[in-house]
């Protein structure tokens, strides 16, 4: 099985700065493009006279089990195969 | 020793309204099998999260002979998203995998080479649902110019993000990439 045994050690500056200040840019980044596009297709919405009473309350039950029944299980085992 | 089982474990994330992480980020292992990834979601009214899980591994010195490194990392992807909206708004869940090499000299950061391989890209705005399920078997490489005598660090990583806003609405971006030990080759 191969392993990092015999690897030497090396001892390098510590990076892990710079790839924190990339993940809060990509959010501050990513909190603009949600403003955009939420304001603007929440104009759209009430142009159209969309409003949330129309939701059928069976369908977004379904929705919600839908997504509930996706994401609130247990990660599988590992294996690449 | 073409052929290496990472050995150092990284996550963050970064989060802004209603979020939440199921389960860990904490990269884990099994064996040679080693694994990036997690379970991200942002609620109604309003949320945006997003996460970084790696295993690194300091490849070493490079020979003065090398002009380049070259690196690959293969194995299996769990994937799931979900982005939902009714009556406006906007949600959208993205996931990607990433290797990536840093060159240190004498100790200290000089630069770094990130490829990134899309995995996952779903949005939904005004009404309408997706649901993605999907598995694959990617390999990912990465190929970056050398110095002799410098000393290089890869990472291979998981970058997830899911972002809503809207009642109701929804994002989730859920990845895991099981990957065997990753291959490394001066040249």
């Amino acid at each position: 099985m191969p392993t990092n045994e015999g690897t030497p050690e090396w001892d390098l500056e510590d990076t892990t700065a710079i790839w924190e200040r990339n993940v809060e840019e990509r959010r501050r980044k990513l909190e603009a493009e949600l403003e955009v596009n939420a304001r603007l297709n929440t104009g759209l919405a009430q142009a159209a006279g969309l409003t949330r009473s129309k939701l059928p309350p069976k369908l977004a039950r379904e929705m919600e089990q839908i997504i509930e029944r996706t994401f609130n299980v247990d990660p599988p085992p590992i294996s690449a195969d | 020793m073409p052929y290496v089982v990472p050995n150092i474990p990284y996550s963050f994330g970064s989060r802004a309204g209603a979020t939440s992480v199921n389960g860990t980020l904490n990269p884990e292992q099994d064996g040679p099998i080693s694994r990036v990834g997690g379970s991200i979601w942002a609620y109604p009214p309003l949320g945006t999260i997003t996460v970084t899980t790696s295993w690194g591994f300091v490849v070493g010195q490079a020979p003065s002979t090398a002009s380049a490194l070259i690196v690959a990392a293969r194995g299996r992807t769990t994937e799931n998203g979900a982005a939902y909206n009714w009556g406006g708004g906007y949600s959208a869940a993205n996931s990607s995998i990433a290797l990536t090499a840093e060159e240190f000299v004498n100790g200290k950061f000089t630069r770094s080479t990130t490829t990134s391989l899309p995995i996952m890209h779903i949005w939904t705005a005004v009404i309408g649902a997706q649901f993605h399920a999907h598995e694959a078997w990617p390999t990912h490489t990465l190929l970056m110019g050398v110095g002799g005598g410098a000393v290089y660090r890869c990472w291979v990583t998981a970058n997830q993000w899911a972002m809503c806003q809207g009642i109701p609405a929804y994002a989730a971006s859920r990845l895991f990439f099981d990957f065997y030990p990753v291959f490394y080759s001066w040249i």
